[in-house]
């Protein structure tokens, strides 16, 4: 998988006209699609080609219960082609995305759904609108993010890991906690391993960040209440708090270009934003989620405030002090 | 990648297959020995966690352990009335840069529990802006005995990291004796009520509103309130008294002993006299002062009128604003510059 080229003007002309569609327009699946059933999935790979000598696999794992729909919904009518700007303008080279719908194993009847990574922007569309928005979800406060995660740890293998040592990333979008575990019973039904014992989430986790760099993605500050707490214990600073959905796209686009250095810091990660149109509030409102990954990667050259003045690193030197 | 060890079916000896291979050639008896592809083993991932949690393996050298996390432990920022606060983060990888609290004296616990049980209720408030305000508390982490280093045995804290929040009113008043420039007194001024709104809202008073309760954010326009371990009920009993701030106690405060939102009010208006370079018990403040925001500093420091009127902290937030728009026009980006 991964072959092609990416086109921002193809994308921009798949979009076009998306935005005043029902969400069941532009989602059409009624039930899980077959090529997106996990069951049986040996491996999902993200491999270099000759188009794409530096694959970077990065996962998009979208909770599609009923309250957190719209998150697919503006990836699919507007967003994913500013992701993909961002990234380009910031130079990550080879960018492989593998879209996956979570939902809950206990409830719903697709709580799996995984796509294959892509390259080019109709095959990232494909697998993003193929994806089944069940909008079911438990009403437990838990959904089954663990299984999706399991998946991840099992059944993914990426060129940037095996041939370079580089992680791929992962953005999982959520507002309720996972489950404690993960019954052997459950990833048997849904991907067919037979598990010789339950799993805990702690466990799951540590196995995906062998391979990947894990963040989880909150989408409003209301939502936080119910789960950050639980996501912090899990990957501490890679819990993003955004302050509405629609940041998605910048703050995980933001997100990989401050982990790769490829912006000196929130100023610089500023100034790309600006420069791919992001509006105004929607760039501070970012660059405020993004804050404190920033801090903890040492990369932070002022306050997060449009319009005020850059303290030329005297924060970061504060911080560090702090920290020795 | 090896994921497990197999017997070979024909000699015993161990086979090791690659991940994922669906068949392995035993090295001793050259058997072809097919492995089942939907197999999978929960060691993998158990002794993945056991590495995953060990900061040995995250190259960290030294760390505290508090229940069953550990932590790196950085410099100390501070040795406030009950504990000892460091920085620290999380001895792992994706790490948590936190505060660590060690409580100092073992008497001091039932405090030191109250402001921990507190701040998790606060968390938990669903009152108006509690996404936002909830934020801008201590966030709890953790919390347990340290099992090891110099604290080993004291009862400990983690509370959410906020970068940038360093300097306490006591900093600023000693770095400027002769007071802070009176347009950075009222953005100070407006953080603080409306923190205080939201903990009189969520029926919370905070019960001691102190210079050293107090972080100025590093070059932008934040205040954050800590040190919740008097905080308490509206009503409810003033569990403890900072002797060395008597002065910014108002004296019926000290008499009743009753926590009341009146009081955390007349207190922010003390602190703010204080780093206006004024006097703290009498809400005096220089001449430099804007004499319309002087004597509403002075007067609320005082107390007159705050209870009778049922003046609240977002009333006098709101009125702060126009005596600071009255004084110095439309409101300006002015961050406290610290050496």
């Amino acid at each position: 998988m991964g072959h092609g080229n990416y086109s921002s003007e193809a994308h921009e002309a798949l979009l076009r006209g998306r935005a005043q569609l029902p969400t069941q327009q532009v989602f059409q699946q009624k039930s899980c699609h077959p090529l997106m059933n996990p069951k049986g999935v040996r491996l999902r790979e993200s491999r270099d080609s000759a188009e794409h000598p530096n694959s970077l696999g990065v996962v998009f794992a979208l909770d599609v219960t009923g309250s957190m729909g719209t998150i697919p919904k503006l990836l699919a009518t507007q967003l994913l082609p500013k992701f993909m700007k961002v990234l380009t303008d910031c130079r990550v080279p080879d960018p492989q995305l593998l879209f996956m719908a979570v939902g809950d194993a206990t409830s719903d009847n697709a709580p799996l759904q995984v796509g294959q990574f892509e390259s080019t922007a109709e095959l990232m569309d494909q697998w993003l609108t193929w994806s089944f928005l069940e909008g079911g979800g438990g009403g437990t406060g838990h959904e089954t993010y663990e299984l999706g995660l399991y998946f991840l740890a099992q059944h993914t293998e990426m060129d940037c890991w095996v041939k370079r040592k580089k992680k791929g990333y992962l953005f999982m979008t959520g507002d309720e906690l996972p489950y404690p575990s993960l019954s052997k019973h459950i990833v048997d039904g849904i991907i067919g391993d037979r598990l010789d014992d339950d799993l805990k989430t702690e466990e799951i986790v540590a196995e995906l960040q062998k391979t990947f760099v894990p963040f989880f993605v909150i989408p409003d500050l209301e939502r936080r209440n119910k789960c950050e707490r639980r996501w912090r214990d899990l990957l501490g600073d890679h819990v993003l708090c955004m302050e509405s959905p629609q940041d998605i796209c910048f703050v995980t686009a933001g997100a990989i270009c401050l982990y790769e250095g490829l912006v000196k810091d929130v100023d610089g990660l500023g100034r790309v934003l600006r420069e791919a149109n992001v509006p105004g509030d929607r760039l501070t409102a970012t660059l405020r989620a993004l804050t404190p990954l920033a801090e903890a990667l040492g990369r932070t050259g002022g306050p997060a405030l449009s319009g005020a003045p850059s303290e030329g690193g005297g924060l970061q030197k504060l911080i560090r002090s702090v920290f020795k | 990648m090896t994921e497990r060890v197999l017997k070979c079916p024909q000699c015993n000896a161990p086979i090791a297959p690659a991940r994922l291979a669906r068949s392995a050639v035993c090295s001793f008896c050259g058997a072809t020995v097919q492995v089942d592809p939907t197999a999978v083993s929960a060691a993998r991932f158990r002794e993945a966690f056991q590495a995953w949690n060990q900061p040995s393996h995250h190259g960290y050298t030294a760390w505290w352990t508090l229940g069953d996390s550990h932590w790196a432990p950085g410099q100390l920022l501070a040795r406030g009335e009950l504990s000892t606060v460091y920085v620290a983060q999380r001895a792992r990888w994706p790490t948590e840069r936190v505060l660590l609290k060690v409580l100092r004296d073992p008497d001091d616990a039932p405090l030191f529990d109250h402001e921990w049980d507190l701040l998790e209720e606060l968390q938990r408030s669903t009152s108006a802006g509690a996404a936002t305000f909830t934020t801008r508390l201590p966030q709890p982490v953790a919390r347990g005995v340290l099992r090891d280093g110099p604290h080993a045995g004291s009862r400990a804290m983690a509370l959410r990291w906020h970068a940038g929040f360093v300097h306490t009113f006591e900093a600023v008043r000693n770095v400027y004796p002769g007071g802070v420039d009176p347009r950075v007194s009222v953005w100070m001024w407006r953080r603080i009520l409306e923190t205080l709104s939201f903990l009189h809202s969520s029926g919370v008073v905070h019960g001691a509103v102190l210079p050293q309760h107090l972080l100025v954010e590093h070059g932008e326009h934040g205040v954050r309130l800590v040190g919740f371990s008097c905080a308490g009920r509206a009503g409810g009993h003033l569990r403890g008294v900072c002797t060395r701030f008597k002065d910014f106690y108002p004296a019926n405060f000290l008499r009743s002993e009753t926590l009341t939102p009146a009081a955390d009010l007349k207190m922010s208006a003390r602190c703010i006299a204080a780093v206006l370079g004024g006097d703290p018990s009498r809400g005096s403040v220089p001449g430099s002062v804007p004499g319309p925001l002087a004597a509403l500093i002075r007067r609320v420091a005082a107390g007159d009128g705050v209870e009778e009127t049922g003046e609240d902290a977002w009333t006098l937030r709101e009125r702060v604003g126009e005596v600071g728009h009255a004084a110095f026009g439309r409101p300006s980006f002015n961050p406290l510059v610290m050496p």
